[in-house]
C-alpha cells in the first residue's frame, strides 16, 4: 500500500537497494580474503607486490553482479563506492584510497555495461577487464608516479585479464547460476527501458572524452596553489626543478622585440626577463632531447626546437603583471605564451 | 585475516568529534600529502597523526604495531621509486644506479603512503561507522541511496560470521586452502564466494519486505531521531583542517622542501 503512494519512480526499488547493499557488504568482507589470496600469489611468484593483480578482477565482481542483477545504470557505481567505504571502515589495507578506486571501478562498470541495452558475456568480460585495469593507473597516479611504464603496463595487462575472467566471466556465470537456482528472478535481469545503441555509444564517447580531458587537465596542467611567478621545468633533464622568477632576477637581460600575431600587433619595445636558454642549461637536458614545450596554466602549449632555443638569448621569460610570460623574439605571436606554468623538454 | 584495526568507543581526543569533523580532518591529511611537494611537510603530517593518536587515547606503540605492514610496504615503495627514477646525480650504484632524485622521489612516495594509511586507520579507530553512515545521509544524499551504506554496514557482521562458517566447513571437509595452481585458485574462490553470496541472497526478499512494511521510500525526505551537534572538539578538528590546507598552499607557493 505504501509503495503505491509513491509519485515518482526512483532509480532503484527497495529490493534493489537491499541487493546493492548486500553485494557491497559481501564484497567488503571478502576483500580481506582476496587480499590474502593476493599475498599468497605474490609469495608464489617471490615478489613483494604486483602479482596479486592476477585476482584484481575479484574486486569488480560485485559491481558487475549488481549491474547484471538490477540492469540499472548507477547500481554498479553505488555498489562500488559502498564496497569501498565498507572495506575502508573495516580497516582495509589500502586506506581511504580504496573508496576512490572502488568508485571509479563501479562507474566504469556502469558505463561499460550501458553501451548496449542487452547484456552479453563479451560485453561483461570487456567491461570487467577495463574496470579492473583502472585500479593500476589510479594506484600509479597516487603511489607509483616514477615507476617504469613497462612495469605499469604489465600490471595493467594482468589486471585486464583478471577483470575479464574473475570479474566478467565469473559474474556472468554466477548470474546464470542464481537464475537457475531461482534465487534471482529472470525478469529482474531484463533491461527495463530500451534506448538506442548509437545513443549509448555517443554518450559514452562524450563522457570518456570529457573525463580524459578533465583528468589530463587536473593532473598535468591545473595547479591552483603554486606561486604565480614560478614554473616547473621537467622532462628529459638531469636536474628538473621549479623555476621562481624572484630567485633569478639578477640574471635578467633586456631584449627589444616586436609581436606579430594574426590579429594582434605590438610595435617593437623593450622587455626584461631571464633567457630560456639559461633556465634549460641549469636543468641539463639529456642527450637526444629535441624539443621544448612551453605550457600555460590553461593547457595551451607551443613547441620549440631545443637546439635553436639553447643558442638564442632573446627568447626570455618575463614577468607580466606578476605572471610569467614568454617573449619569443623572432617567433610569431602565437608563440608568446602568457601565464607560463610548465616547461617540458622532450 | 580480518584486520585488527576497527572502531572502538572512547572519550578522548578525536573520539569526541563528530564523524563529519573527523572526515574533514582526514580530507585535510589527504590534501596535504597529495598536493604539498615537500618531504618535511609530509613528515610533519605523519607526526601530527601520531600526536592525535596519542591524544585520542590510542597507544602509539600499539598503533605502530598495527601499521607495521604499512611501514614495510612504505619501505618497498621507497625502494621501487629509488631504483626506478634515473633523473638527477648518481650517488652510488649496485647494478642499478641510485640518484638523488630517485631517493627524493622514494621518500616522497613512501611518506605519502604512510600518511594516507595511518590517517585512514586513525579515522577508522575513532569514528563510529554507524554514526558516519547516518551523518552522510544527513549531508544531503537522498536517503534511499545513503541508506545503502547503513544497510551494508549492518550486513557486515553477518557476512563475517558466514564467511567464518564457510571456511570452517571447508576445513572440516578437508578442502585444501592452499593455492598452488590456477585450478586451486578457481576452486578456492568458488567454494568461498558462492556459499557466502547465496546465503546473503536468500535474505534479500525478507529484508526488502520488512523495509516496505515500514514504508521505507514512501516520502522523498526522512526525519532523523539522532542529531549531531558540533562541540569544542569539532571546531578544533576543523581548525586543524584549515591549518593543513594553509600549509599546503604555503608549501606549494614557496616550494618548501
Amino acid at each position: 500500500m505504501c509503495a503505491l503512494a509513491r509519485a515518482k519512480r526512483p532509480l532503484l526499488d527497495v529490493r534493489e537497494v537491499v541487493l546493492v547493499a548486500l553485494l557491497a557488504a559481501v564484497g567488503g568482507v571478502l576483500s580481506t580474503y582476496v587480499g590474502y589470496i593476493g599475498n599468497l600469489i605474490n609469495r608464489l611468484f617471490g615478489v613483494p607486490f604486483g602479482a596479486g593483480q592476477l585476482i584484481a578482477g575479484l574486486h569488480i565482481l560485485w559491481p558487475i553482479l549488481a549491474r547484471l542483477l538490477t540492469a540499472k545504470f548507477g547500481s554498479g557505481t553505488l555498489t562500488g563506492v559502498t564496497k569501498g567505504v565498507v572495506e575502508f571502515l573495516s580497516g582495509g589495507t589500502h586506506g581511504v584510497v580504496i573508496v576512490l578506486i572502488s568508485f571509479v571501478e563501479g562507474l566504469l562498470v556502469d558505463l561499460g555495461m550501458g553501451i548496449s541495452r542487452r547484456s552479453s558475456l563479451v560485453l561483461t568480460m570487456l567491461t570487467g577487464a577495463i574496470a579492473s585495469a583502472s585500479n593500476v593507473f589510479l594506484f600509479q597516479a597516487i603511489y607509483f608516479a616514477g615507476v617504469s611504464p613497462t612495469f605499469i603496463l604489465v600490471m595493467a595487462a594482468l589486471s585486464l585479464v583478471s577483470g575479464a575472467f574473475f570479474g566478467g566471466y565469473l559474474g556472468w556465470d554466477i548470474r546464470r547460476f542464481l537464475i537457475a537456482s531461482r534465487l534471482v528472478p529472470q525478469r529482474a535481469t531484463a533491461t527495463p527501458r530500451a534506448s538506442s545503441l548509437r545513443g549509448h555509444i555517443l554518450t559514452l564517447t562524450v563522457v570518456l572524452a570529457l573525463l580524459a580531458g578533465g583528468i589530463y587537465y587536473y593532473t598535468s596542467v591545473y595547479d591552483p596553489f603554486s606561486a604565480p611567478d614560478s614554473a616547473r621545468i621537467e622532462g628529459a633533464l638531469s636536474s628538473p626543478y621549479t623555476f621562481c622568477y624572484s630567485d633569478w632576477e639578477d640574471k635578467a637581460v633586456m631584449v627589444t622585440a616586436e609581436l606579430l600575431g594574426s590579429s594582434t600587433y605590438v610595435p617593437p619595445q623593450d622587455y626584461t626577463g631571464i633567457p630560456l636558454a639559461d633556465l634549460l642549461e641549469r636543468a641539463q637536458p639529456k642527450e637526444g632531447a629535441q624539443t621544448v614545450l612551453v605550457i600555460a596554466e590553461d593547457g595551451y602549449e607551443v613547441s620549440f626546437d631545443l637546439p635553436a632555443v639553447l643558442g638564442d638569448e632573446t627568447v626570455i621569460l618575463s614577468l607580466d603583471r606578476g605572471r610569467l610570460r614568454l617573449i619569443a623574439t623572432g617567433y610569431e605571436g602565437s608563440y608568446w605564451v602568457r601565464r607560463v606554468r610548465k616547461i617540458v623538454v622532450r | 585475516m580480518i584486520p585488527k584495526v576497527s572502531y572502538h568507543a572512547g572519550t578522548l581526543g578525536l573520539h569526541r568529534a563528530t564523524p563529519v569533523a573527523n572526515l574533514l580532518l582526514l580530507s585535510g591529511f589527504l590534501i596535504v600529502v597529495l598536493a604539498a611537494p615537500g618531504i618535511l611537510v609530509k613528515l610533519g603530517a605523519f607526526g601530527l597523526v601520531m600526536i592525535l593518536t596519542a591524544l585520542s587515547g590510542e597507544g602509539v606503540g600499539t598503533f605502530l604495531r598495527n601499521i607495521r605492514f604499512v611501514l614495510l610496504f612504505a619501505f618497498v615503495l621507497f625502494l621501487a621509486q629509488a631504483l626506478s627514477v634515473r633523473d638527477g646525480t648518481v650517488l652510488f650504484s649496485f647494478g642499478l644506479p641510485v640518484t638523488d632524485q630517485g631517493l627524493l622521489a622514494g621518500a616522497q612516495m613512501a611518506l605519502r603512503f604512510l600518511v594516507i594509511l595511518s590517517s585512514s586507520l586513525l579515522f577508522v579507530l575513532v569514528t563510529d561507522p554507524d554514526r558516519l553512515a547516518h551523518a552522510i545521509v544527513r549531508l544531503g544524499i537522498p536517503y534511499r541511496y545513503g541508506f545503502i551504506l547503513v544497510l551494508a554496514l549492518r550486513f557486515v557482521p553477518f557476512f563475517r560470521r558466514e564467511y567464518r562458517t564457510v571456511r570452517e566447513a571447508q576445513h572440516v571437509r578437508g578442502v585444501d586452502a592452499s593455492i598452488r595452481s590456477l585450478a586451486g585458485l578457481r576452486r578456492a574462490i568458488r567454494y568461498t564466494f558462492l556459499p557466502v553470496l547465496v546465503s546473503g541472497l536468500t535474505r534479500v526478499d525478507s529484508v526488502a519486505i520488512s523495509m516496505k512494511g515500514r514504508c521505507f521510500g514512501l516520502y522523498p525526505k526522512r526525519t532523523v531521531t539522532r542529531k549531531e551537534h558540533w562541540h569544542q572538539m569539532d571546531w578544533v578538528t576543523a581548525a586543524l583542517f584549515v591549518l593543513l590546507l594553509g600549509i599546503t598552499v604555503l608549501a606549494r607557493r614557496y616550494a618548501w622542501l
